[in-house]
């Protein structure tokens, strides 16, 4: 080698060193730590896991637990419904509990085999029995969270005392196949699609940071007829779960899970909530949906988009309130 | 903040043009093959991480020393769907035959290059590695081999955009980051010559290094090579 070129190669090698090269992989640099990595972010460990959890109210109270959208998303956007509107707080009269779900937000990661609606049924019965023993729970839930929340009603009727279901994905395969074609912009030339598969040339999903990371890239844009223009924000997505999770409801390309084939025993009422705005699961489609549980109602919240629960607090808070005074 | 990017961004520059030097006359791609002294302009279109158009040049050396042709070559690359001069990227390298029996021919590929990104969380620019062997054919009329590779980004500069930051992570750190990704692929490639136009057509299948799926698992592209 000649002496410039191992001149040039030592200088280099001085540079980088100097310079502060970071690990992609390493929680905390591109994505927020988990509860794993960071003891003091508030957690509870069961199930065989540990979940960021928090809690707000009087545990004494009647629990009512919060269930966040995805397969894969968090819970920090359904804080808002946890403050004062109109001088009420949900926690006024209730304890309540929000929690990222398994491998997401900022809950421990997990491999993809370990995710199947088994699992997360189970998840939240241990959560329940831990929150509320022996006494039943209210369940909010916002989008693939009404659909988690009508799951585990479909198994467990005893222990939910009132369900408020905000804007549910499909409920049962056949209500997803009628819609799958309007979920995603799947249009070959749209920049959100292309900047998702060109990333790769820069940064690939080999581990659960770089993973999440990705995952981020279709969160402003790929459902534009939601009408979500500003995301709600998370702590940070769970690409695994939320990849794994869907597939574990979808069979040779066809989804064949079906939450509603029990809810004939619950009879209890339940709140569907829409927005005015969604065009792919607002409030026709909800309608549709209500007709799977024996006795239910539906509010549409004016001018708002698929996550009302962050644009339009007040007014979702509200329709919660007057929901629960009727039901409790 | 700023003095320290710059220091990175020219460390970087640096960084490549010292494997330039080192890959001696490194300097094109989806052609077939080229004899000495031939030289070659290709352009090359279809989905390779998104739908991109490519522009290239090579020309074939001859290696007296190891009785061989080199064809160096230079390709450029920019993601078109919506076109975006921020997702690009550049490659040069050298191709050589390694082994020649009879109608068989193995060739490697070697090429580094440096790709760039922007999109709604963060901007990026990695500088990469590719290595490559295709096994086949290459006829007076037509050549046809299989391909395998492995492209890694070895480091990459990553800057969190202000939507990421005020939304989502506050401390989100941008630099400088090591091995952030790579790619094996294994395909088909191959083509037809009609008098100095030469049409190349590859296909084959993208895994992430530790065999993860990828977005887009599939690569198929069309390409048109001018000799002269």
């Amino acid at each position: 080698m000649r002496p410039i070129q191992t001149a040039a190669l030592l200088m280099m090698a001085a540079g980088l060193g100097a310079c502060d090269v970071h690990d992609p992989s390493e929680a905390g640099n591109l994505v927020p730590k988990t509860v794993d990595e960071d003891p003091t972010i508030p957690s509870i460990a069961l199930a065989g896991t540990v979940f960021h959890y928090e809690t707000f109210g009087d545990p004494t109270r009647p629990a009512i637990i919060f269930l966040h959208g995805g397969p894969g998303r968090d819970s920090r956007d359904m804080l808002l419904l946890k403050d004062r509107y109109d001088g009420y707080a949900l926690a006024d009269d209730h304890f309540v509990v929000n929690w990222d779900q398994r491998g997401t937000g900022l809950s421990r990661r997990h491999d993809c085999d370990v995710f199947s609606l088994d699992r997360i049924d189970a998840d939240l019965d241990e959560l329940v029995d831990r929150v509320s023993p022996g006494r039943p729970v209210i369940l909010i839930g916002h989008s693939w969270g009404a659909m988690y929340a009508t799951l585990y009603i479909n198994h467990h009727p005893e222990k939910v005392a009132g369900a408020v279901l905000m804007e549910p994905g499909p409920l049962n395969g056949a209500m997803f196949e009628s819609i799958k074609g309007d979920l995603y912009d799947m249009d070959v030339f749209s920049e959100w699609l292309n900047d998702d598969v060109w990333e790769g040339q820069l940064l690939t999903p080999d581990d659960h940071a770089r993973a999440d990371y990705h995952r981020l890239l279709g969160m402003r844009d790929a459902q534009p007829k939601f009408h979500d223009v500003n995301p709600a924000p998370v702590w940070r997505l769970g690409a695994v779960a939320s990849k794994c999770v869907m597939n574990s409801g979808i069979k040779d390309g066809k989804a064949v899970y079906d939450f509603t084939d029990h809810l004939a025993a619950y009879t209890t009422r339940v709140l569907f909530i829409a927005s005015s705005e969604n065009e792919v699961t607002g409030t026709a489609f909800q309608q549709r949906q209500r007709q799977f549980y024996p006795s239910a109602d539906l509010v549409t919240i004016p001018d708002s988009p698929h996550e009302m629960q962050w644009s339009h607090p007040a007014e979702t808070v509200a329709a919660i309130r007057s929901y629960l005074t009727e039901v409790e | 903040m700023i003095a320290r990017r710059v220091m990175s961004l020219v460390l970087a520059v640096a960084l490549f043009v010292a494997l330039l030097a080192l890959c001696g006359t490194a300097r094109a791609q989806s052609f077939s093959r080229l004899e000495a002294g031939e030289q070659t302009v290709s352009a090359e279109t279809g989905l390779q991480s998104g739908i991109v158009t490519s522009l290239g040049y090579a020309r074939g050396l001859r290696l007296g020393i190891l009785d061989r042709t080199l064809i160096p070559f230079a390709q450029a690359s920019l993601a078109v769907a919506k076109p975006d001069l921020h997702d690009y990227a550049f490659r040069v390298g050298s191709q050589i035959s390694v082994v020649s029996i009879g109608w068989f021919d193995l060739s490697t590929q070697v090429a580094f290059g440096v790709a760039g990104t922007e999109n709604g969380i963060y901007s990026g620019t990695a500088l990469r590695t590719e290595l490559a062997l295709l096994a086949g054919h290459y006829g007076r009329r037509w050549f046809a081999v299989a391909e395998a590779g492995w492209a890694r980004a070895w480091l990459t500069y990553i800057e969190n955009g202000d939507w990421y930051r005020t939304n989502i992570y506050p401390d989100a750190r941008d630099g400088w980051y090591s091995g952030t990704g790579g790619i094996l692929h294994g395909g088909a490639k191959g083509g037809v010559t009609v008098g100095p136009v030469e049409l190349v057509l590859r296909a084959g299948v993208n895994k992430t290094e530790t065999l993860q799926a990828l977005d887009l698992p599939f690569y198929a592209t069309v390409g048109a090579n001018l000799r002269f």
